[in-house]
């Protein structure tokens, strides 16, 4: 028998920490999710199998400024976009374990729908964490109406990418926003590149550097509604990849914006980023062992039923080797994620070394183990209806937002050596 | 900052003003419904005070507890309302361990340690 039609997917392959797949046999696991983040990573399955699936070749043909609010609308109406905002607020009060477990299930299916939600809630990390009663009852309310809002987080730069990243390399960072103090406001001027949701937000989290101040040692954080006189948005990057996410230029043309919407202070920005950073990146590891994970899916359900040299390529021992190997990076990517996730949820500021190790794993698992669902599913692979092509080229992503691998080595390394906490 | 350079006159200090807190019927109330104990690690000058509905001890508890690590300097910063939790979090002045999504809760709490505290040091303050 030869397949030719997609097989039908798994929801997920078997994995240690879901024992429902290990045919109820009862198997003791150092990560017992707490029960209300096992449920809610069951809501965010049925979502992503139920709504998030269906359109996400659509999604991905379409031209790169389509947004997709339906699917956003119904994330929605599941809390996905009030996830971290605290119950007594009206959210759902959920921690970095229960946003991470939420992400691997989203992206499991379509990492750029994903990124839509994380994005938005990495823009809103910085206005709970302020502790800001007043810029909390300004900008938050907007996430628990009836319509989906989304935030967003602006800090990469034309000239400066990583240099924002790397609190050791801040003086170098060229021609970075300005922002002026003039009275009781800041007037911003400058133009951010490649902003997830910039398109479609309501406000971002603005990375300014205060006039004076060489590089980005100056840097501030300044909530900015995106309907402010002087904001523009620009082209939508044309990504080979999260096409479903729209990552938008801004341009900020002397925006007046009243000194209430600093947050932390003036130049504590790169703190703040040090500190953001370390919760960012267990989500992140979360959204790369879901592409990995898909991968995986696809490449185990592809190897049971292809049959050639009269049986199936997962009896073919180079393949059996290859889906094992998938399997272990699979695996270790999600407890390094859990654990990393757990101590952000234990810690403040969280710790460097842990997020940075299992986004840098987790982040070449998903590059790894799609690469390998590629070569396993053959030609079929290769076109568009099976899904591993978008994962390959989703993969890549990842390594490029919340730290390259360049930059978790040096976090890495930082932490080994005792430069950084 | 001669209020905290001893750490018997820094506890003393502390300990009368959470002491005083806890007989606010209020701060009592906010502190059960929390259902968390703060337990305070005062690296500098070296000391620990752990605050619960029943009471201030030295040690900790037992309970689900928030660990604040911090020196007695950031404390007093803190409980006169000149430096916010979060900066001092992202200063990394203030290290907090625990259900550290319940933080907000501190914002319901410190205000009665501080309003005492204040009441306590500021007549002596330098
Ligand atoms: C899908 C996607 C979503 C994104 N969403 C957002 C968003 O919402 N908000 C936002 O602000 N940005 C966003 N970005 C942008 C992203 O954060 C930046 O692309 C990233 O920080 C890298 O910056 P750069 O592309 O300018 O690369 P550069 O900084 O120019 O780096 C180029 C290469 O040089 C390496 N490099 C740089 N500095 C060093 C060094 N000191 N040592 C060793 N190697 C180094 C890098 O690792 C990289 O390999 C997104 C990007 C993608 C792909």
């Amino acid at each position: 028998m030869t397949t030719t039609a997609p097989p039908a997917t798994t929801p997920h392959a078997p994995t240690l920490s879901d024992l429902r797949a290990l045919d109820g046999a009862a198997m003791p696991s150092m990560f017992r999710l707490p029960p209300e983040v096992e449920e809610l990573r069951d809501e965010v399955r049925h979502y992503a199998e139920t709504v998030v699936r269906p359109r996400v070749l659509a999604n991905d043909l379409a031209p790169a400024d389509d947004f997709d609010w339906d699917t956003i609308r119904k994330g929605h109406e599941l809390g996905l976009l009030r996830l971290t905002i605290p119950k007594e607020l009206g959210g759902r009060g959920v921690g970095v374990l229960g946003c991470a477990v939420a992400m691997e299930e989203l992206a499991a299916v379509c990492a750029s729908t994903a990124l839509v939600f994380g994005a938005s809630l990495l823009g809103q990390t910085s206005v709970l964490f302020s502790g800001d009663r007043q810029l909390q009852s300004r900008f938050l309310p907007a996430f628990l109406g009836d319509e989906p809002v989304l935030a967003c987080n602006a800090i990469t730069e034309d000239a400066a990418g990583c240099d924002l990243l790397i609190p050791e390399n801040a003086g170098h960072a060229a021609d970075v926003m300005t922002a002026r103090r003039d009275g009781d406001h800041y007037v911003l001027t400058g133009v951010k590149r490649f902003i997830t949701n910039g398109k479609v937000a309501d406000w971002a989290a603005v990375f300014a550097n205060l006039e004076g101040h060489e590089g980005a040692t100056g840097l501030t954080v300044f909530v900015v509604p995106l309907d402010s006189e002087g904001v523009t948005r620009g082209e939508v990057a044309d990504k080979m990849g999260y096409r479903a996410c729209l990552g938008t230029t801004l341009h900020f043309d002397e925006v007046r914006v009243p000194e209430e919407n600093v947050i932390f202070g003036e130049g504590r920005a790169l703190d703040y980023l040090a500190v953001q950073s370390n919760q960012a990146r267990s989500i992140v590891a979360a959204i790369s062992t879901g592409v990995a994970r898909a991968a995986l899916t696809i490449a185990k359900d592809f190897a049971g039923e292809r049959v050639q040299g009269g049986k199936p390529l997962h009896e073919h021992q180079f393949t059996a080797r290859k889906l094992a190997e998938m399997s272990a990076k699979v695996e270790a990517a999600r407890l390094l994620y859990l654990q990393a996730a757990y101590q952000a949820d234990h810690m403040l500021p969280a710790p460097v070394y842990g997020p940075a190790v299992a986004k840098l794993f987790a982040d070449r698992a998903a590059v790894e183990v799609a690469e390998e669902a590629m070569s396993i599913v053959g030609a079929r692979g290769y076109c568009r209806e099976y899904g591993v092509e978008k994962l390959v080229r989703e993969s890549f992503g990842a390594r490029i937002y919340e730290g390259t691998p360049e930059v978790l080595a040096l976090a890495i390394t930082g932490a080994l050596y005792g430069r950084r906490p | 900052m001669t209020l905290h350079t001893d750490a018997e006159r820094s506890r003393a200090l502390y300990r009368g003003a959470f002491a005083a807190a806890l007989d606010d019927a209020a701060f009592v109330t906010v502190l059960k419904e929390a259902d968390l104990r703060l337990h305070f690690v005062l690296a500098d000058p070296g000391y620990e005070l752990s605050l619960g509905p029943d009471g201030v001890h030295d040690r900790p508890t037992p309970g689900p507890a928030l660990r604040l690590e911090l020196s007695a300097a950031t404390l007093h910063e803190i409980l006169l309302g000149r430096l916010p939790v979060p900066r001092a979090v992202v200063t990394r002045r203030l290290a907090v361990k625990g259900p550290v999504t319940r933080l907000r809760l501190l914002g319901d709490l410190l205000p009665f340690l501080g309003r005492e505290y204040a009441r306590l040091a500021l007549p002596t303050a330098h």
